[in-house]
């Protein structure tokens, strides 16, 4: 617990003139000192935070499932289960589910013989339209998410990543047993209803985010081509004709197989009282069953054999990601390598961002991230919008002539010092928000063990040298090991 | 590991909401007048006072973290510029920050920043301008130093003007890679016509940016009557006194204060716009001249928002045309109040092939509501959904000292806190469907679609659907470069 106060002091510590770090201290400590943590009676992890004078807190149920748990030809089932955990449960969002269970049982069985709803002979459609008008009149639309909104909830919302289902909202203090029942059901007992609607509506999410959108479908290529067997390859939205193949029935077995307690941390922050909420929580959320051990057979990714480049040739301007190969955290070369990547562009001051944008002016703009996942090794990537009249290979050839001359010259001890206050900065700007710190909890927990992993990620961040830095720069900025994917306009 | 996501324009996270996010108007209520806990939580009142000048300063402490943070918040922008190049508040609000200030140049002004992990930013947009900074406490002194300059004495260096242009050349030319962009743009001109509303910056406005055009323009609308400084953090008040007074007491007053915003220029003919561009789902852009704000039904336009298209999925867009249909993914639509005349709109994206019963069904949401009045339950659901969300508007000393410099910059009701909660308590259902039949007019709907062939193929078959309010309708095709081409 105390890891947050040290890396906190250090921020101040390290640069001078920081006169008020007696009392960032002692804030700090005591925001800490008021996390705590519950382990219910089937195994799930409860993170609780009080916080704050406003009668309001942020609830968070994560799931550690996401893209890189699925199988090829089943891609965007976690990302479809997530739209389908708001349609209510056997006494939200129906009005008789006696009825509606055997019509929805119906519609599985003919889905089954029609290639997932997609092949309907002209019988089947008429009886699968009659089901669908009768459900109709059974269905509530959107009753979970209008009795949250009733309740004053704000944010209401879910995401699916390479690793992790998060669920939050925030609302009002007085309605915490209410998020306790909703919460559980979604958990314990949701119905896939409307099932083959939302299934539309998904692909209509996958056009606006991808096929429309020359950044989204650059992306796509890139992970493709950067991964050759490792899941991260595939969108975690999935590839449309996976999308089309899903089925409510295989959206059943995927609950029971990845929301199961030891896969599931619920964290609160804000007004909570964590010894007399957490019997609620208990209560609500104590009888989800055990359910089997989750064995995790992920391929693992061959060793790459030299430089990848991939073309997008369309109607768009041009755009350029490269992306070298990295660990991912617990590896101790993770920390110094989120440094360097400030330091190489995280600001105005940045070498890639003086030298493309300000000096060369072959990029409008330049920013770097570290993706696509949480877990297995990853990729640290730099991506730039191109500037006219030139092209990828300009920007490309300005950007390692950057790269080459950091490596050559290595980095100042302000430059280092510059890089941890800013990531420092951003943590800070982090702790503000009770969703933020909910969902940074339940992650870190379900990540690492603790919910703590990513205060010691910061004190291991603040502690980086310039040697550090300088020997993963040699590492890891290698032309061998990375991907470059490119947006060229097409006539 | 990275906390915080930067490459913000490429999607790695699935967000079942987005596309869903609306834009609510109104800066909720205040009064409380029930006997419950949230309901009767009595949030910290910032303090204010003005100096001289007239420059309000509103303080309000919060010791959780060791983080100061400002706004000047500034009643003016390009709606005040109509004779400079369009894009010349934009250029300004941005350099002021960009363009060095004080005794710093902008590339040692961004190292100075830098080093102290702090940032300043400022901007301007059609009815505001913000400048703000957030910093360590331990370096306040020195941050708002830079960011008082920021504010008086921008310098606004040539070359980086030169930057600014080229990568606002880049943005207008990538503008038609964003099919949001291309409707909305088309969608504002026709609306709001010939007048600094509709106006869409294009490069030849860029190209004839000046300095001497900033520095007359800074002089213009950067100025301390009428605006606000907001200070929340890790601060004494004495501290603020005196950085105040230090910075911003000698700031003299500009001479007459800003007139009344222009008028609207004239709304293009209804019908459907058509902009033919390469993408598989088609955008729709639809509505047509609003209201001001504060008119006397304003609590029951809210109601209306809410059960219409901006209380997510409890509206009646997003049931109908989302999860009923599956047409849609993002669709959200209300009655937006603005200085003048806001806009109602709906905003939706479906595939091609959808467009045509996408807007049909979208109307006829609006048309039941013009003809049925709401179920005692919905109203009752819409109203708790505003009064239970009230609180957040308190949930941080930000949001708290921040809503009151916005209430006081919108020109709110005097009795706004104090009446706005039982206004909404009074707002029956009659109320509500005398705003959907007397604020929505559907014989002046302008439709802006941007869409492939299939979507074109759609809306010309939709305009033979007798029962579609698109029937008979004029597909009217424009052509879009910068931005719309009448054709």
């Amino acid at each position: 617990m105390k890891k947050i106060v040290l890396a906190l002091v250090f921020l101040c510590l390290s640069i001078p003139r920081c006169g008020s770090a007696e009392g960032s201290q002692s804030a700090l400590r005591e925001m800490v000192s008021k996390v705590r943590t519950y382990t219910l009676s089937n195994g799930i992890k409860v993170v609780f935070y009080r916080r704050g004078e406003a009668p309001i807190f942020a609830g968070a149920v994560v799931v550690r499932v996401g893209g890189s748990d699925e199988e090829s030809g089943s891609t965007g089932i976690s990302h479809m289960f997530e739209h389908m955990a708001f349609k209510g449960s056997k006494t939200i969002g129906t009005t008789d589910y006696g009825t509606e269970r055997k019509l929805l049982a119906r519609l599985e069985e003919i889905a089954s013989e029609s290639n997932a709803g997609n092949d309907l002979s002209d019988d089947q459609r008429r009886e699968w339209e009659l089901i669908h008008e009768q459900l109709r009149s059974i269905w509530i639309a959107d009753d979970f998410t209008i009795r949250y909104e009733k309740k004053g909830a704000v944010g209401q919302n879910a995401t699916t990543d390479k690793e992790f289902t998060k669920y939050f909202v925030n609302l009002p203090r007085s309605a915490f047993e209410f998020w306790c029942r909703m919460e559980s059901d979604r958990l314990m007992t949701p119905i896939m209803r409307q099932f083959y609607q939302e299934r539309d509506v998904v692909l209509e999410e996958r056009r606006m985010r991808f096929e429309d959108s020359p950044g989204g479908k650059l992306y796509e290529l890139l992970l493709g081509v950067a991964y050759q067997r490792h899941p991260y390859r595939a969108p975690v939205i999935g590839y449309e004709e996976d999308i089309r193949s899903l089925t409510a029935t295989a959206l059943k077995d995927f609950r029971k197989r990845y929301y199961i307690p030891s896969n599931i941390v619920i964290s609160l922050v804000g007004r909570v009282d964590p010894d007399k909420d957490i019997k609620l929580v208990e209560e609500y959320f104590g009888g989800l069953p055990v359910g089997d051990p989750i064995h995790r057979a992920i391929p693992r990714e061959p060793e790459q054999q030299g430089q990848r480049r991939i073309n997008l040739s369309i109607k768009a301007f041009p755009e350029v990601i490269v992306a070298y190969r990295k660990p991912n955290y617990p590896h101790p070369d993770d920390p110094p390598l989120t440094v360097m990547a400030e330091i190489l562009a995280g600001g105005k001051t940045s070498p890639l961002y003086k030298e493309l944008v300000q000096r060369k002016q072959v990029a409008a703009s330049i920013g770097q991230d570290e993706g696509p996942g949480a877990v297995y090794p990853n990729l640290l990537m730099f991506a730039g919008s191109v500037k006219a009249p030139h092209d990828p290979d300009a920007f490309l050839r300005a950007f390692d002539r950057v790269v080459e001359r950091f490596l050559r010259k290595g980095v100042s001890k302000e430059d280092l010092e510059i890089a941890q206050r800013a990531i420092g900065m951003e943590y800070l700007a982090h702790l503000g928000s009770n969703q933020s710190l909910a969902l940074d909890f339940a992650t870190s927990q379900l990540t690492y063990g603790t919910w703590k992993a990513s205060v010691e990620w910061y004190d291991k961040m603040l502690a980086v040298s310039v040697d550090d830095v300088e020997r993963v720069a040699r590492q890891y900025l290698r032309k061998s090991q990375r991907t470059i994917a490119t947006i060229e306009r097409s006539r | 590991m990275r906390i915080i996501s930067r490459l913000l324009s490429f999607v790695v996270v699935l967000n079942v909401m987005v596309g869903c996010a609306t834009i609510k108007n109104t800066i909720a209520p205040p009064v409380m007048t029930r006997e419950d806990e949230v309901l009767n939580f009595k949030p910290p009142i910032p303090e204010r006072w003005t100096l001289p000048n007239g420059l309000q300063v509103v303080y309000l402490k919060d010791d959780e973290l060791p983080v100061v943070r400002g706004s000047l918040l500034m009643r003016g922008g390009s709606l005040w510029a109509g004779q400079y190049p369009p894009g010349t508040t934009s250029a300004m609000g941005d350099l002021m920050r960009g363009g060095g200030s004080g005794r710093y140049s902008a590339d040692v002004l961004d190292k100075e920043l830098e080093k102290l992990a702090a940032s300043v930013s400022s901007s301007f947009s059609k009815e505001f301008g913000v400048v703000s900074f957030s910093c360590l406490a331990s370096d306040v002194n020195r941050v708002f130093r830079i960011f008082s300059d920021v504010v008086r004495n921008p310098h606004f260096e040539e070359h980086k003007l030169a930057l600014w242009k080229g990568q606002a050349l880049e943005g207008i030319r990538r503008r038609v890679e964003d099919p949001t962009s291309v409707a909305s743009a088309a969608f504002t001109e026709l609306v709001y016509g010939n007048s600094p509303y509709g106006t869409i910056t294009l490069s030849k406005d860029i190209r004839r940016i000046g300095r001497a055009e900033l520095v007359r323009l800074h002089n213009h609308l950067v100025r301390p009557d009428e605006a606000l400084l907001v200070i929340t953090g890790a601060i004494e008040r004495e501290a603020v006194v005196e950085l105040v007074e230090n910075r911003f007491k000698d700031w003299g007053a500009r001479g007459k204060t800003l007139p009344e915003a222009p008028e609207v220029g004239e709304q293009a003919p209804a019908g459907i716009y058509f902009i033919e561009l390469p993408f598989k789902q088609a955008s729709v852009e639809m509505g047509h001249q609003g209201v001001t704000r504060f008119t006397e039904d304003y609590p029951a336009i809210d109601v209306f928002n809410e059960a219409f298209g901006s209380g997510g999925f409890g509206s009646r867009l997003m049931q109908r045309v989302r999860t009923e249909l599956g047409l849609s993914y993002g669709i959200y639509g209300a009655i937006s109040p603005g200085i003048v005349r806001g806009v109602n709109y709906v905003f939706l994206q479906t595939k091609g092939a959808s467009v045509g019963p996408a807007i049909r069904e979208s109307v006829k949401v609006l048309n039941v509501l013009q003809n049925q009045p709401l179920s005692a339950k919905e109203l009752l659901e819409k109203k708790s959904a505003i009064e239970q969300s009230y609180v957040f508007n308190f949930s941080s000393s930000d949001a708290i000292a921040g809503r009151l410099a916005r209430q006081e910059l919108l020109r709110y009701p005097a009795t706004y806190d104090e009446t706005y909660l039982q206004l909404i308590a009074d707002v029956d259902s009659n109320a509500v469907q005398s705003v959907a039949k007397g604020r929505w007019r559907v014989d002046e709907l302008v439709t802006v679609v941007v869409g492939d062939e299939a979507a074109r193929a759609s809306l010309e078959q939709e305009t033979k659907v007798e029962d579609s309010p698109l029937f008979g309708s004029n597909i009217i095709k424009l052509g879009f470069i910068e931005s719309i081409v009448r054709q």
